[in-house]
This record gives C-alpha cells, structure tokens and sequence, in this order.
C-alpha cells in the first residue's frame, strides 16, 4: 500500500437488499488532493460517503483512512453536511470552536478559555467575513454564511481528511465560487478533500485535482441497459475551466 | 393626472387580514375577564334579592370577609394562617413531585433516545405504564406508602413521570443524525454528545412539557389533597363543602388558578431567557 495515500478504498462492495449500490470501488486519494464525486442521484456518492465516515460498513472490502481501516466516526475525518451541520443551540464562535473544546476538554465541566485556539478560530472567521456574526445563532444567518461557518468548524479540528457532502447545493452561484475559492486558498489545503455533487457535469466546479464520476450500477434495469463503469477518475486536464468561468481567477493548484 | 388614491388603512379587528393594535390586543384580551366577573355580580345580586341568605352565590364582600381569618389572623387551634400554611405544603407537593419527575424523565428520556439499546427496553414498558390510569393507583400508594407527604408526592411523580420521558425521548430522537456524527467527528465523546449537545437543544421543549405537565400535577394533588391530608389547598376546598362554603371555595379556586398561571408564565420567560435561540430555530 502506498503510505502517501490518506485514503485507500479497496473492492468496496455495498448493496441494500437486492440493490447494488456500490460495485467494486476503487480509490485512492493523496495528502493535499481533493477529490470531487459527481454523479446522477442514486448512484452512490452519499452512501459511499457514508462508508468512510463510519456510519455505515461495506460488505466486502477495505477503507483505510489514514493507514488505519474507517471505523465509527471519530476524528480522522471531518464531515460537512449541505444541512444540519451546526449546533443551533450555540453561537458561531461556540460552534466553530465546538471541536477544540470537544476534543481536549471533559464534558462535565464549564469549558475553559483556550487562547491559542480561540486566536486560531477568530482568524479563520476574519478571513470568511464572520466576525460580525460571531455572537449570532446559526438560524439567524443565511444559508451561505451558515456553510461558511461549518466549513470553518469542520477545518477547526484538522482532519486528515475532510468530507463534505454537498456543501454548496443550497448555495447562490456566486457564493458557490468564493467558497471554493476559500478552501483553494485556504491554510489547510494540503487536506485531502472529498466532496460529492448531484450534478453530472463538471460544469461549475472549476476547484478540484480529481473528478470522480460515478455513474447508477445496477439500478436502471430497463432492457438493454449498460452497465456502466462504476466509477472514473477524472484528472484535472480533462477538465478545463469552462468559457462563462474564465472571469475568476484560477489559483494554482500545484503548490 | 394620476387619480388622488388614498393610502391603504389595514383592517384593524375584523376578517382574516386584521393587525390589531397593543391595545385593541389589551382591551380584547381583558373583556372576558371583566363580562364573567360583570355575570357573576348581577346574578349573585339577584339571588341576594330573592333570597338575603342565599349559599350558592355569595357575593365580593362576602368572600372577603370569609377568606379575612383564613388570610390574616393566625388559627387559634395552631397558630398557623390557614390559607398560607395550606398554600405553602400544597406548594411543596407540587414542586417536590413534579421535579422530581422532570429530572427522572429528562435522564431517562434523553438516554432512551441516544442508546438503542435501552431503548429497545424501556420504550414499550414506559408506553405501557403511561396507559395506567394514576388516580386508579392512588388507594395502592396511600396503602403502601401511608396517607402522610411521600402517597402524594408519588402519586404526582407516577402521574406525570411516563409522559415526560416519552416526549424527552421523542425530542432527543428527533435529533438528526448529523449532530452525533458531527460532534464525534470533533473529537467528542458519546457522553459529550448526550450532556453537551443533545441536552441543550432539547431542553427548551422539555420545558414545555413540564409546563404542559403542570396542569396535570394541580389535578392529580388536589384528588390526593381531598381524600387523604390534614391541611393544603384541595385539602380545603373539600372540607368546607361539607357547609356549602362558596364564598371560600370560590376564592381558594381562583388563587390556585392565577398560581397555576403564574408558574405557565415564569416558565415561558425562564426559557425564552435561556434558550434564545429556541424560538427562531422553530419559526423556521
């Protein structure tokens, strides 16, 4: 097995009942790559998801996630969802220094001030344009200042390897570009990054190294259907940016 | 030439598109109020006509007078003031039993709904058990547990207890998933998630329920007050009906009511104090 790889997913198989979900799946993902899964819905992306988060085991096959097999969710990796990401009973610095706290202090007592992760959490919230928010609950802002917030609640803890699910769906197009534009820029690029989309191009999702498109195994089961490759790589020079995209800026990707 | 229109007054009391004013609200509010007492006056007045020494429907005076010695001056057989004495030990009943049952039903709730296992125990027995009638339960505990505080705190704690712990554990369920997956993908632990993640958001609507609960509690102590006690509130009620007492009956039922609806009261405002975020959560 190669030690680069953050992820390695080996002959993964998943069905529920009599419906393959997933068929075979091969993956590997290095230290610093993000990865996009894009795909038709039902053809797999969140169960596959769901599988390296730990909610859910294969039948057959290997994980390996930072050279240790996926188990329960736990810390090896950060997950942010398109919804239900925050903690809506605390405020945006609560909830963005919620894995500081959770992770290095009791539950059963008041937490305690943390400068250094506190400094480290309010400059990530200056660089997303959330510090006047800070105090706000997470009802009260909008849906993409919300992401903002999950995002930098996800990063807070430094997973080695950060999933999200749909992160932008809900989100404008012009906000969807400074999103990515944050996560290509930001201090934790080296992350190795997992996301997957309901779209079936790439049209729009210009920040990526790896494109992996997944297509429905076994679910079309009109006559005369393909069974398709269950899943592609798709390298970033097969994606070029598209013509109405060339307006933004494209940050390098080789640092 | 545009046509002078004038501007659009919305309608203020009548039809579905009516805005009321604050005080078209207070005015409104306090018309029933004002029309019951205004009913109750002239149709005791009457009756006073008829009859100068009619029970049933005694007039303001009268129960000021009847309540004065019970208020203001101690009981020569104790020394107590009855009417404080009574409303302090139903009081202590009340609060004894029912947060004993909130605390119980919060913990048991919350780890039914975060554990399937006990769960998979616990939630048909406690949807059996909130199927048995606590009144019908009440002879077993005066038996088994003696006529004196403990027959009537229990009765109130069996009363309101199953309830309670379904609605917590339906709350905690209804938590989604993502906040487990998330806090554990934090660094938290499971007991973190129960204490720090799933108690917080839920207790804003465990609040509710015990409010809700509270009108419960009042019914299931006044029935223990009336069979079995030497002093409290329903303890009086009952004791003086035996002379046809209305002009005590009637005060004592009012001051239970305003109780009931200030305790409704300070629980809302306690929670909107403590949970903010609670209301716009759910106007979403």
């Amino acid at each position: 097995m190669n030690q680069n790889n953050k992820l390695s997913i080996e002959d993964v198989y998943k069905s529920y009942g009599n419906k393959l979900v997933l068929d075979n799946i091969d993956l590997k993902v290095a230290a610093g790559e993000l990865c996009t899964l894009v795909g038709p819905s039902g053809c797999g992306k969140s169960t596959l998801l769901r599988l390296l988060l730990g909610q859910e085991f294969a039948d057959a096959g290997s994980i390996i996630i930072d050279g240790a097999p996926a188990r329960h969710p736990d810390p090896h990796r950060g997950i942010v969802y398109q919804k239900y990401s925050l903690f809506p009973h605390m405020t945006v610095f609560d909830n963005v220094m919620a894995g500081s706290r959770l992770s290095k202090q009791a539950w059963y007592l008041p937490w305690k001030r943390d400068k250094d992760d506190e400094a480290f959490a309010i400059s990530m919230l200056e660089r997303l344009r959330l510090v006047d928010a800070m105090r706000k609950f997470p009802h009260e802002l909008s849906g993409g200042m919300q992401q903002r917030v999950a995002i930098a609640q996800a990063l807070m803890s430094k997973p080695p390897l950060l999933l999200m699910d749909e992160p932008f769906g809900a989100l404008d197009p012009d906000t969807r570009e400074q999103m990515q534009i944050y996560l290509m820029d930001s201090p934790f690029s080296s992350l190795p990054t997992i996301w997957t989309k309901r779209v079936t191009s790439a049209r729009g999702y210009w920040c990526y190294h790896n494109i992996i498109r997944m297509t429905v195994v076994k679910s079309l089961q009109w006559p005369g259907a393909q069974k398709l490759s269950a899943i592609t790589v798709w390298h970033e020079k097969h994606c070029q940016p598209r013509k109405n995209l060339a307006r933004i800026s494209k940050p390098s990707l080789n640092r | 030439m545009t046509a002078n229109y004038k501007p659009v007054q919305p309608a203020r009391l009548f039809g579905v598109h009516a805005t009321p004013r604050n005080w078209h609200k207070l005015v409104l509010g306090l018309l029933p109020f004002i029309l019951i007492i205004a009913l109750y006056a002239y149709a005791s007045h009457a009756r006073k006509l008829d009859n100068p020494d009619d029970k049933l429907l005694p007039g303001f005076s009268q129960m000021v007078e009847a309540m004065q010695p019970l208020v203001m001056q101690p009981s020569p057989r104790n020394g107590q003031y009855v009417f404080w004495a009574d409303t302090l030990s139903s009081l202590t009943r009340l609060a004894l039993g029912c947060s004993l049952a909130f605390v119980a039903a919060l913990w048991l709730g919350l780890n039914m709904g975060a554990f399937r296992g006990l769960e998979a125990s616990a939630s048909p027995f406690i949807t059996f058990i909130s199927m048995i009638p606590p009144l019908a339960l009440l002879p077993m505990l005066f038996i088994t547990l003696g006529v004196d505080e403990v027959g009537k705190v229990a009765l109130i704690f069996i009363g309101t207890f199953p309830l309670m712990t379904r609605d917590v554990f339906i709350a905690t369920k209804a938590i989604p998933r993502e906040q487990l997956v998330k806090t554990l993908t934090l660094g938290g632990t499971q007991l973190a998630y129960l204490y720090r993640i799933a108690l917080p958001q839920i207790m804003p609507r465990a609040l509710d329920t015990f409010r809700l609960s509270l009108g419960a509690a009042w019914l299931f102590l006044i029935a223990a007050e009336a069979i079995a006690s030497t002093d409290g509130l329903g303890y009086r009620i009952f004791l003086v009906r035996r002379y046809l007492a209305m002009d005590i009956i009637i005060p004592y039922v009012a001051w239970i009511t305003l109780i009931g609806f200030l305790l409704d009261w300070a629980l809302r405002v306690l929670a909107r104090r403590l949970y903010p975020w609670y209301a716009g959560v759910n106007s979403k």
